[in-house]
């Protein structure tokens, strides 16, 4: 059995809090999801102090996130710096059923010139 | 041929506010009498406010993954890393909170008997804010 090949989805996302959106409507609602990277595109510091920034994923409307990705409110614009990336181990696959969602707790995470770039790894 | 092996996430985050206490939590994953197969899992932990250094290498936040049986026996334990303290003189946990991702080499390990994940945090003393742990974790039933 082979999964086939692996399809990718880059798109730029600014988002607001507690808007619950899909990732890229163009990605069937039904996927083996096998990867993600996460990245901001510029280090703001307009985020609240002494919050916990959250980017959440979700299957669809589902109330319980998948995978969490917290981010610490920086002092300064350039400091070291990497995206958030996962990949399934090479035999397995995380069923999505309704759709790749994602969600943030709040806002001044992005902007829209500086947008989150996600890429979606997954088999349609 | 070969298998591929259909899995679940699921995110699991703590938070203690100021002031709060010790925390001690466990998260069930598959109930006991459960077959369930540990593939990775992602650590990370830290404070909103740079500060706050009740999150330590001697009383750092703990990962346990144990089986459902009656002694809800310990398979696996881990310090979770430490890094999202939010401050230009921490660099390098300032933005993205590092995180350290564990792939289980090989198939998994198996839990014969339900799992579930316990979070232990150290307790949250003074007025610098909140801390936080969080365990992302992939396995297949």
């Amino acid at each position: 059995m082979s999964l086939g090949y692996c399809q990718v989805s880059t798109v730029s996302l600014n988002p607001s809090a507690d808007d619950r959106q899909l990732i890229d409507s163009s990605i069937p609602s039904r996927i083996k999801l096998v990867g993600f990277s996460v990245g901001m595109t510029r280090v703001l510091t307009a985020g609240s102090t002494n919050v916990f920034q959250r980017f959440r994923l979700f299957d669809g409307s589902s109330s319980d996130p998948f995978w969490t990705i917290v981010y610490a409110r920086p002092t300064a614009e350039t400091i070291s710096y990497e995206p958030s990336v996962f990949m399934v181990t090479e035999d397995s696959y995380l069923q999505i059923e309704n759709g790749l969602s994602y969600e943030v707790t709040t806002d001044g995470l992005a902007s829209e010139s500086f947008p989150f770039l996600v890429n979606v790894f997954y088999i349609g | 041929m070969r298998n591929y092996y259909k899995s679940k996430s699921k995110s699991i985050y703590h938070e203690s506010a100021q002031s709060d206490g010790a925390l001690d939590s466990s998260t069930t994953i598959a109930s006991s009498g459960t077959r369930v197969c540990l593939r990775s899992f992602d650590l990370s932990s830290g404070a909103a406010q740079y500060q706050n250094v009740n999150i330590t290498q001697s009383s750092p936040c703990y990962v346990y993954f144990e089986k459902m049986d009656s002694s809800n026996t310990e398979v696996l334990k881990m310090p979770i890393t430490l890094g999202g303290l939010g401050a230009l003189v921490f660099l390098g946990g300032g933005v993205v909170t590092p995180s350290s991702f564990m792939t289980i080499p090989g198939p998994g390990i198996l839990f014969d008997d339900g799992m579930r994940v316990r979070i232990t945090m150290p307790a949250n003393p003074g007025t610098l804010g909140p801390i936080f742990a969080l365990v992302n974790v992939v396995y297949s039933i």
